[in-house]
């Protein structure tokens, strides 16, 4: 079986192309997630949009569940392999196919990198404005799966916002095209549905995104505060004055030591906290805001307060911003980030809640996060070597995410689902919800195998509760007793 | 990144591979600083990749072997150290991963030919010189030879500058300032002797007197990154033993030799404390001229478009970005360009382009044509094999652009040659 | 017969009992709500407005009316400024329609405001998707897979919405650029420029229409600013109080009340073809291009096939009277495969197959 389905592969694509010995597939069994690890069938290299179709058909015929790759980055374990399926690798597909400065509109493939759209088109006064801390490194194709967001969602929205039009794969091989060109659209938004559907719907081969005019200037100040609590206040003291930042950040000591020492971005001597603000739009309107924005800081106790002089000044408080999650290797050989989401009035509380697991475990959790959004970012340090600290970490995280369903929250703001937090999407929607998003998968993915496994877990797999056979009966994978 | 290495089975310098693993934590970020990651495509011929490849051949799960293509095809230029936020030493790992590998990997009749080759001429100027004239007759034979050997031919040049006898002191101007020594390097001394000429006029000219010992060897670079540690090892031990310690710096103009030195601590690692002392005074040229100051040169009413590359081993190996491009700023008339991809390995990497001949070509190819786009009059680098991979490169493309030490522009500054720098 | 629903409870029977269910709010696009079974205009009220969170909660049957003057009192407002509200137009019928106003320029439009939902499954199931909180990639997004959808997936009964602060000084300023041409192309250099308008519109034959927004103390030197870099040729008129302007356009009060009405997705590359053809019609018809020129609002006298081939093709939807069907019409297979889950009795199908877009 394999043999055949190997031979198979070999008539869509090159030998050199189709991945199959031990040292071509290790590498492609994590993504940025360390923690989890699955060991696939193979890998394919496709180059062309008609050999992953062909690719998905094939997988489909012979049973084989399958997952699009891009460039690995997922933090929730989305891009880990399924378990003796098959990796299709995406990251080649990586052309822009169409390029309208006049309407600010692109057409890439999956494969393209996400900062290298704003790179070409940075010359029209152009930009791309989803920037995921991994902008430089991971694909858009990956961005849509994952509806990935970044530090200027509050203003702008997620992935999905920034989407028009796909063309997609089926995964049961036929291609689809959703939503166009336009900024409007008639008729049911699939391109929405299909953004952040974690690779349950199939896979997009061209991506449609909308670009906008780079603001014209900006204003990035950074704010020291004495402790994290006094920084939450600020942001809530932010919003209420009708303030609509670009950005809203906030860095806790540790994590500005990691930073620091990645990047040896300076922070305010002292600081248990920074926030980080960001103005940005047409030029009078920014220096009218000014100084709005710094006696609002003034007013909200920050003993610091440091705006950026320069371009250059701006660009290495993003750096020491982005650079956190994976500089956070510096401080711990492993870590889990959470991705959670409270009320924005809400941080306060969820963050002296964190403060308190933290302590009970034993276990160190710095925090980064996206405070404009309530998004928060707790990194959750452990040792993996020490038995038993990856259950702990695991137990930290759990009691996190619950806080934040508590909260009124969601226990993912942009990262997904993924692998990591498979068990708690049921918690966060309830049984009922969730079963219905199991059958919708059904319905789009009779076998369950495009990226089986991620987002609902499969040990809650509909009962066969549905009126008829269900379609895994129909196909003759599962039986009724 | 969690392993199962079992640490105590590697000796004390090896241990530091354990660490470079623990602090990855697959994040990606090297992927886009990697040049056989651009090329390829491929997650093995990326840095965490590697990494992955490495933990599973020292964990037992994996065959030295069969991780062997993709970590040969590392040009270990460093990209992604620079690139890499947990702060990774990949290069310590990929320097003590490919000596301890060579132990037990098997090697093809003809790579182990070739690589024999190239670690028996090249270090060894007498007999490069002579491999390079042999290989100069041979040219019309080698363009029929295969692959790797073919490779040769585009790299032995169309002449062979004469033998140029390097004094062994120069006096410096008043007031002196300084005392430098020089590492002469080896394949350089034979393909561009006027670089370390030009080095020791500019250092005089600001005060500096220079020495070149006599009896120092090859910096060991080469052998260290090729695997063949011993030979690194007893390499730098002689050059420890033979630079004289009264000196304010060892001065290199080769970034991969440079980087060498620097790297001396990790290959002695637990064998020679001299070590630390003798690195902690290596400094590329263009660094030491920066700390000193350097002289105004005199006005020159010309203008000049100069195109700096980055060498990987002065960029990404030590670190060392503005100092070449803040010397060049001081030259009257000169106008400093950017690269486009100015992080990105011209492929050249030591011997890489002789054993990868088709991604050092495709690097290559890449770097000249990035270089064109920007214009210049002359392109400027502080390393010799990059200075032959893109000279190469260049005229592949049918450019008549020239090559230049960044020492050399400094020298005609200073000699007031400025004009003869422009193409040919 | 319509039957009025006065809680959730009584509209889940309904549905279950139901063989075809269509749902009616405010009745502002009779395109959209023709043959209604259900009218849920009693299923009304803010649920939960939090201005603090930049986020409102209301059942489906709210009218849009009551949800601005709510937001208005603490200095927010719904940015895609939903049109109708003067007609009567309620929330869920506006999601339903998937039809957002002139200010969706600036921010997005209705898609990119909607968080969370509650809704009723055409087998009667009380489902939620999205949540209340501004930012969210948990689960498929239900929320945004409504928008547009005409109701084929389900009935709203609750939704939540993103909102913003409304700027606190707003004007308008009315471009006559002489000729169609030369509006086009206004509004493209306009549409590419750093200028953070709060709408950008063409009327034909030649008014491109902005309005500019923000701090009261920076209003004059960016109006100043703006008209300075307006192309050659641009008689430009300003009006300080605009609101009445912009009622005007989001009440379609410029298209004669008795004239079908259908909005169009559209690029603005194509507007110079478009209004070539319109005028060669040789019947009136009323136009205005919104949203940059990404959405076009047409207003027919009489319904007759378009002979334009590309306007034909385009994705539209009737908000009044009838609009030629659009040919050929697409039938989706991923569409198709959401509502065998969502619908799998057929209860809300339309008579036509679903355009997809």
């Amino acid at each position: 079986m394999a043999d055949s389905f190997y031979r198979a592969l070999c008539s869509i694509y090159p030998k050199e192309r189709v991945f199959w010995k031990a040292a071509e597939i290790l590498p492609y069994e994590s993504d940025g997630l360390t923690a989890f690890r699955a060991k696939p069938k193979g890998v394919v290299l496709p180059l062309s949009a008609d050999e992953v179709v062909k690719t998905v058909s094939l997988c489909s015929a012979e049973n084989v569940p399958f997952l699009a790759r891009g460039s690995g980055t997922s933090l929730s374990g989305g891009a880990v392999p399924v378990e003796d399926g098959l990796v299709i690798a995406m990251n080649r597909l990586d052309r822009i196919l169409d390029y309208v400065p006049d309407e600010r509109r692109m057409v890439v493939e999956p494969g393209v990198i996400n900062a290298k759209i704003s790179t070409h088109c940075e010359s029209d006064g152009l930009y791309y404005a989803p920037d995921p801390s991994s902008g430089p490194v991971c694909t858009i194709g990956g961005n849509v799966a994952f509806n990935s967001g970044g530090a200027h969602c509050l203003k702008y929205g997620m992935t999905s916002n920034h989407v028009l039009g796909l063309k997609i794969v089926l995964p049961t091989g036929e291609i689809q095209e959703l939503g166009g060109s336009s900024l409007e659209h008639c008729g049911p938004d699939l391109t929405g549905m299909f953004v952040g559907s974690e690779g349950l719907f199939g896979i997009a081969l061209e991506i449609t995104v909308r670009l906008l005019p780079k603001p014209e200037s900006f204003f990035t100040v950074i704010a020291a505060y004495s402790s994290l609590a006094e920084a939450g206040h600020a942001v809530s003291l932010l919003v209420a004055s009708g303030l609509l930042p670009g950005a809203l950040e906030i860095m806790d000591a540790l994590t500005m030591e990691a930073a620091h020492a990645a990047v040896g971005a300076e922070y305010p001597e002292g600081a248990a906290a920074v926030l980080i603000v960001e103005l940005e739009g047409l030029s009078e309107e920014v220096e009218a805001e000014k100084p709005l924005l710094l006696s609002l800081l003034e007013q909200s106790g920050s003993f610091d307060i440091r705006p950026a002089k320069n371009t250059e000044e701006r660009m290495t408080i993003w750096k020491g911003r982005k650079s956190a999650f994976s500089a956070a290797g510096r401080l711990s050989p492993d870590f889990i980030v959470q991705d959670g989401v409270v009320p924005r009035s809400k941080l306060g509380e969820a963050l002296e809640e964190i403060t308190a697991i933290s302590e009970r475990h034993g276990i160190r959790v710095a925090n980064v996060f996206h405070a404009g959004d309530g998004n928060l970012h707790p990194l959750i340090l452990y040792d993996g070597r020490i038995e038993g600290s990856y259950e702990k970490a695991e137990q930290c995280a759990a009691e996190i995410l619950r806080l934040c369903i508590a909260l009124g929250g969601s226990i993912t703001g942009e990262h997904g689902v993924g692998l990591e937090k498979l068990s708690y999407l049921s918690e966060m929607y309830g049984p009922e919800d969730t079963q219905f998003m199991h059958r919708l998968r059904d319905a789009v993915d009779p076998k369950r195998l495009s990226n089986r496994g991620k987002m609902l877990a499969s040990s809650e797999a509909p009962a066969l509760m549905t009126p008829g056979l269900h379609p895994l009966e129909k196909e003759g994978i599962i039986f009724r007793n | 990144m969690q392993h199962r290495i079992a640490v105590e089975s590697l000796s004390e310098s090896e241990r530091s591979m354990a660490t470079a693993i623990e602090a990855c934590v697959h994040c990606g970020f090297c992927l886009p600083a990697c040049p056989t990651y651009l090329e390829l495509g491929e997650e093995m011929d990326s840095p965490r990749g590697r990494i992955f490849l490495i933990k599973e051949v020292l964990e037992g799960e994996l065959s030295t072997d069969a991780a062997a293509a993709y970590v040969d095809r590392c040009l270990g230029c460093l990209g992604c150290v620079t690139a890499c936020p947990s702060g990774v030493e990949y290069d310590a790992l990929i320097t003590l991963y490919r000596a301890r590998a060579e132990r037990t990997r098997k090697r093809s009749i003809a790579s182990t030919i070739l690589r024999a080759m190239l670690l028996h001429t090249l270090p060894y100027p007498f007999r490069f010189r002579w491999a390079l004239r042999f290989s100069m007759c041979l040219r019309p034979l080698l363009r029929w030879m295969p692959g790797r050997f073919g490779a040769l031919t585009q790299l032995v040049p169309q002449q062979i500058p004469s033998a140029v006898e390097l004094p062994e002191f120069m006096t410096a101007e008043a007031p002196q300032r300084g005392r430098v020594a020089m590492l002469s390097g080896c394949a350089q001394q034979v393909l561009a002797p006027e670089i370390n000429m030009a080095t020791m006029r500019v250092l005089a000219v600001n005060g500096i007197e220079v020495v070149v010992p006599p009896e120092q060897v090859c910096c060991g670079a080469l052998a260290a990154h090729t695997g063949a540690m011993q030979d690194a090892r007893r390499l730098a031990t002689k050059n420890i033993e033979v630079f004289p310690r009264d000196v304010d710096a060892v001065i290199t103009n080769a970034a991969g030799c440079g980087s060498g030195l620097k790297e001396y601590p990790m290959w002695l690692r637990g064998e020679s404390r001299a070590a630390s002392a003798f690195a902690s005074r290596a400094l590329d040229v263009s660094e030491y001229l920066c700390d000193i100051g350097i002289k105004d040169p005199p006005d020159w009413e010309g203008t000049l478009r100069v195109a700096y590359h980055d060498a990987c081993h002065l960029v990404h190996g030590q670190q060392v970005r503005n100092s070449p491009r803040d010397l060049l700023r001081r030259i009257p008339g000169v106008q400093l360009v950017e690269i486009p991809e100015s992080d990105l390995c011209c492929g050249s990497a030591g011997t890489y382009s002789l054993e990868q001949p088709e991604l050092a070509h495709n690097l290559g190819e890449r770097k000249a044509k990035a270089i064109l786009s920007t214009e210049p009059d002359v392109v400027v680098m502080g390393n010799i094999g990059c200075m032959t991979q893109v000279d190469v490169h260049l005229r592949h493309l049918a450019s008549s652009l020239r090559v230049r030490h960044t020492v050399e522009l400094l020298d005609a500054a200073y000699r007031g040659t400025l004009s003869e720098m422009k193409g040919a | 017969m319509v039957v009025e629903v006065n809680t959730i409870d009584e509209l889940k029977k309904h549905v279950t009992s139901s063989e075809v269910v269509r749902a009616v709010g405010g009745g502002s696009k009779p395109s959209l709500s023709c043959n209604p079974t259900v009218s849920l205009r009693n299923l009304s009220g803010i649920v939960e407005y939090r201005a603090d969170e930049y986020t409102v909660t209301a059942l489906a049957g709210t009218p849009i009316g009551q949800i601005d003057a709510a937001l208005a009192e603490k200095g927010q407002y719904l940015p895609f400024d939903p049109p109708l509200s003067k007609g009567g137009a309620t929330l869920g019928g506006t999601v339903a329609s998937g039809v957002s106003g002139p200010g969706r320029w600036r921010y997005g439009g209705i898609r990119d405001f909607i968080i969370s939902l509650k809704m009723i499954s055409g087998a009667g199931e009380m489902l939620v998707g999205g949540a209340k909180v501004v930012k969210n990639a948990a689960g498929f997004d239900l929320p945004k897979l409504m928008v547009g959808a005409k109701g084929r997936f389900g009935i709203m009964t609750e939704l939540t919405f993103k909102v913003f602060p409304r700027p606190k000084a707003m004007v308008t300023l009315e471009l006559r650029c002489g000729d169609t041409d030369a509006a086009v192309n206004v509004m493209g250099v306009i549409a590419m420029g750093p200028w953070d308008l709060i709408s950008l519109e063409m009327s034909p034959p030649d008014s491109v229409w902005v309005r500019l927004g923000g701090l009261p103390e920076a209003i004059e030197t960016k109006i100043q600013r703006f008209t300075d870099a307006l192309p050659e040729g641009c008689d430009v008129q300003r009006y300080d109080d605009d609101e009445s302007i912009w009622s005007r356009v989001k009440e379609f009060e410029w298209v004669d009340d008795q004239w079908s009405l259908v909005k169009l997705a559209i690029t603005p590359g194509r507007i110079q073809n478009f209004e070539r053809y319109f005028c060669s019609l040789g019947r009136p018809t009323a136009r205005r291009y919104g949203c940059g020129g990404n959405v076009l609002y047409l207003g027919l006298s009489e319904v007759a096939d378009f002979a334009d081939p590309e306007l034909a093709s385009l994705p539209r939807v009737a908000l009044r009277g009838e609009v030629p069907p659009l040919a050929p019409a697409i039938s989706n297979l991923f569409v198709n495969r959401l509502c065998s889950i969502f619908d799998p009795q057929q209860k809300f199908a339309e008579k036509s197959p679903i355009q997809s877009s």
